[in-house]
Formats: structure tokens, sequence, C-alpha cells
């Protein structure tokens, strides 16, 4: 495999991968990897399959490449959009996907996977799904804007980019998601126990 | 209960894990591009080829049928003006004398503006009856496309 630097932009390595540069988009799969795979999991509550929602975001990203050049300076707008739209699709296409890589020759490392932080990330799967099924009672495109812009730290301007709407529409989406989810989470459980901490997270930046 | 509207705090993609994924989609788009990209011009060739072969046969086929079947038995016979199919024709009761001098013997009638040609040719027509034509060599009937029906000259 040819090497690739790896301080490149994203809109370099983006226009290798373009000309079909297989190595340059490696390097954008690990640099942003872990962003999509956190997004990915604060979506599905499940680690694993956020893993396998990884894979397939870039693999998309990868046939998409041809379409058009990079228009913001990184990378990340356009696959956190692939990564909701895959997330949108999940169901029927997943596992069609999953095969497809496990029919890939590659040796299986010999790392225990989360052996080590294992009972914090199925503490992480547990209090996800538990939000996830008051979160699921928003509609779907508000669900996308309160993912992107709150939980995944983008700006209004990337998440608008992402999810290809205005970003007055971005705006009307959050405010009237983050109302109706502190609705929500008063009325489900008794008042008092509701932990209405602010929705934004500190995101790890990479 | 405590409902917390904040997510779990972000974690790594797993080292090993990542360095995996990351070989399987290399590997997965390395073998798109090799395998996919002529992969669609040499189908449509395939197909392309096994089309025009079919065409090809079925056309010498056709050919070699229409230059050698045999005279269908039939009770009439097609008198041409000239070397042409879409010439005049008289039709004439196919007796015991031969197509050709069947012919010859009513061509002034049949076509009295018509110089009587010196030569005929007996032809299969495509009906598998028999035409005959003014002749002035000897492969008119394969210039019409036609076989030559032999034994009714």
């Amino acid at each position: 495999m040819t090497e690739v630097a790896t301080e490149l932009s994203d809109r370099a390595l983006w226009e290798q991968a373009r000309a079909g540069h297989e190595a340059a988009f490696g390097v954008l799969f690990e640099r942003h990897a872990g962003r999509i795979y956190n997004h990915c999991f604060r979506r599905t509550g499940d680690w694993a399959l956020a893993e396998d929602l990884t894979s397939t975001t870039f693999l998309l990203a990868w046939r998409s490449r041809g379409r058009a050049p990079l228009e913001a300076e990184s990378a990340l707008p356009l696959l956190y959009g692939i990564a909701t739209n895959v997330l949108r699709n999940q169901r029927r296409s997943l596992r069609r996907r999953r095969e497809a890589f496990a029919r890939l020759p590659v040796e299986r490392t010999e790392e225990p996977d989360f052996a080590e932080e294992g009972p914090t990330r199925l503490d992480d799967q547990a209090a996800m799904r538990v939000l996830l099924q008051l979160f699921a009672r928003l509609p779907r495109r508000e669900q996308d804007v309160i993912a992107l812009c709150d939980w995944s730290g983008l700006s209004y301007d990337d998440a608008a980019s992402a999810l290809d709407i205005p970003i007055g529409t971005v705006r009307s989406r959050l405010a009237r998601g983050r109302s109706r989810l502190r609705e929500l989470a008063t009325a489900t459980g008794p008042e008092g126990d509701v932990d209405v901490v602010p929705l934004r997270i500190e995101v790890n930046k990479q | 209960m405590t409902i917390r509207l904040t997510p779990p705090p972000e974690r790594d993609f797993p080292a090993g894990r990542l360095q995996q994924r990351k070989e399987q989609l290399v590997s997965q788009i390395s073998g798109a591009s090799i395998a996919t990209a002529p992969g669609r011009p040499r189908r449509i060739l395939v197909v392309a080829a096994a089309v025009a072969l079919a065409g090809v046969l079925t056309a010498a086929a056709y050919a070699g049928y229409a230059l050698t079947r045999p005279v269908t038995p039939v009770k009439t016979i097609g008198c041409y003006e000239t070397d042409s199919l879409d010439a005049n024709t008289a039709v004439l009761a196919a007796g015991t004398r031969s197509p050709v001098a069947a012919c010859a013997r009513k061509f002034a009638s049949a076509f009295p503006d018509a110089q009587p040609p010196a030569q005929f040719a007996a032809c299969v027509l495509p009906s598998g009856s028999v035409g005959v034509f003014p002749s002035t060599s000897a492969d008119t009937c394969d210039g019409l496309g036609l076989a030559a029906a032999g034994g009714q000259n």
C-alpha cells in the first residue's frame, strides 16, 4: 500500500480518495471513525452495532466520493450525514453488509475487545437504552438534530450541511426537540427524580 | 428513577478493532475498484457477443435454407416479367410441361409490352413454389437470394 502523509487535511485526503487512492481513505477512517462510532452508539445503544454501522458509513462514503469534491474543510459533516442515513436504513441493510464484511479475508486480532473496560461499556449501553426509549418518541427529524448538535457537538452550520437542510430549520427543530424531550422526561418519572441536565455533552475532539 | 438526558461520555474506538476495521475497509474498497470496474463492461461484451453470434447463426441458417431448399409441390407457377421479385407476375397452372417451357410459351401474351427474353431461370420462391424469371446469366436465382429449382427447367 502506498504511504500517505497523515497530516494532510481532510480535503486533500478526500481528493486523493476521489482519485482512487485507498490508503488516503484509510487515513480519513482512522481520523474520524471514533466520532462516527460514538455517534452510532448514541443512536443505537449498542457498541458492537455501532462498530458495524461505522464501517458501513465509511464504505458508503467511499462509494459516494466521486460525486462531488469536499466543500467543507472537515469530512465530518459529510460523514455524519451518511451515518444518519445509514442509521435510518440500518434494519434492512445491516445484515447484508455485516455478511459482506465477514467474508473478507482479514486476520482476527488477539485483542480482547472491551475486556478491560467491559463493565463501563455495559453501563453505557444500559444508560443509553433508557435514554433512547424516551428519545424514540420524538419525531425522527428532531432526533437527528439533537443527536448531531447536542450529543455530537456539531455546529448548526455543520448539522445543516450533514442533513442537507437550511440552518434555520436546524435551529427550530433543535428548539422543539429539546423542549419536547424535557417534557417527555418530566412526564415519565416522578417529578423531582428527573435529572434535567443540559443536553449538550462534552465531545472528545480527536 | 433518574432519567438523565445526557448520553454517556464518548469512548475510544478500541485500537486493535479500529486497525482491523480499517484493514477490512481498505481491503473491500481495493477489491471493489479492481473487481467491479472492468467487470461490468466484460459482462456487457459477453452478452453482446452472444447476441451477435446468435444473430449470425440464425442468418446463416436461413440463408443456407433459402439457397438449398427443395420445391414444394404446388399447383401454380409464377412467371415474372423481369428478374425481380417485385415485377409483374403471371400465374399459370402447373401442368406436365416444365415451368420454364410453360412461361416461355405464355410470356408474349402475358406481357405484350415486354421483349421476350432468350433465357429463363426457374427458382424456388420464399413460398416454396416455383418462380420463373428472365435470365441473362447462370446465377439469376442466386442474385435474387433464391435457390435454383433443380430439374424444373
